[in-house]
């Protein structure tokens, strides 16, 4: 036997990114606004899909990402929309969706009337950066109790979003901190993304996040 | 911890490669991998020394690894510059519009193993 190279220049993720192009263009095609909401725990993604589904539209249905439990999609489905659980626990507690997974969750769920598609993506700033699962629209979810330098330390996360929602602003009067220096972190990772600061508790800045779903939608 | 799932992907690539090029023994997996990925090079190579006992032909193999600078080039002033602090603008001339042109890989560039002599 001799020694032989070959080369393979394929795309590690090929397979992944494969599956989240087709599910982009089929909800598109459905004319579903998908959205994929990362974030660190706890910074409220699950109280602003409730808001929504409150004040805006029950047209919503989201895929609900945890490592274990079923705490948020009880939550949601209380709000009246409806919500499919993914648990990666029991696959070795996976720390972010891929999109074969949410390929075959839409085999198992009814997206008739459906408008919008959340996936809320288990919380955590790294892993989910690195997999596509075909959303229009990467929602970054940055509460401001965590500090203004997030950006700066999980750059990939924002530079891959659309979107940046700073939340829990009705929390600024307790801090030491300044949503200023907040914004400019996240532009310098991403000059481009959209910013919308906001409250799910008291509803401040809805208005806008609202807008920006409407305007997304048509 | 997404490592693991990277390097079960690498390895189904791999395979199928290995066996299209009728290699037996495997030496040497060479990745490119830029350096926006959050990737943990000695977590990747855990991973991978652990999985490769379980898949004949590549029990020796070893992970080979090329890490790509993050550079982008001003689309305003043509500039290229190679990254060292996440900054996504550019230097000389404060232009947003730029284009990442390196850093972003994540592939699989070669199979280097014994291949076993085709009959004619």
């Amino acid at each position: 036997m001799e020694s032989h190279e070959i080369k393979v220049m394929q795309k590690i993720l090929n397979i992944n990114d494969r599956i989240a192009d087709e599910l982009r263009k089929e909800l598109q095609n459905k004319k579903i606004l998908y959205l994929n909401m990362m974030s660190s725990p706890g910074s409220g993604k699950t109280t602003i899909i409730e808001r929504t589904a409150n004040d805006y539209t029950k047209n919503i249905f989201a895929i609900e990402g945890d490592i274990q439990t079923t705490i948020d999609s009880e939550r949601l489905s209380n709000a009246g929309i409806g919500v499919y659980q993914i648990n990666t626990g029991p696959f070795g507690g996976d720390c972010h969706l891929e999109a074969g997974w949410i390929r075959s969750a839409l085999e198992d769920i009814d997206l008739t009337k459906i408008e919008y598609l959340f996936v809320e993506n288990i919380g955590n700033l790294v892993c989910p950066a690195e997999f596509d699962i075909g959303a229009h629209i990467n929602t970054l979810v940055l509460s401001v109790t965590e500090g203004e330098d997030k950006p700066l330390k999980y750059p990939l996360a924002f530079r891959n979003s659309q979107l940046c929602i700073i939340s829990k602003i009705d929390l600024l009067p307790y801090l030491d901190i300044e949503i200023r220096k907040i914004r400019e972190n996240i532009k310098k990772i991403n000059p481009l993304i959209e910013i919308i600061e906001l409250s799910a508790k008291t509803g401040e800045g809805f208005d806008a996040w609202l807008q920006f779903l409407t305007r997304n939608k048509k | 911890m997404h490592e693991g799932v990277i390097v079960k992907s690498l390895f189904d690539i791999a395979e199928k490669s290995r066996r299209e090029a009728c290699l037996q023994e495997i030496k040497t997996v060479k990745v490119v991998i830029g350096k926006f990925h959050q990737i943990v090079e000695e977590v990747l190579r855990m991973y991978f020394d652990l999985m490769k006992k379980d898949l004949p032909g590549f029990e020796k193999a070893v992970l080979e690894i090329e890490e790509r600078e993050l550079k982008i080039k001003c689309k305003k002033c043509q500039e290229v510059i190679l990254l060292k602090e996440a900054d996504f603008s550019c230097p000389s001339c404060r232009s947003i519009d730029i284009e990442v042109i390196q850093g972003n890989e994540l592939y699989i560039e070669s199979l280097k193993g014994k291949q076993k002599n085709k009959l004619m």
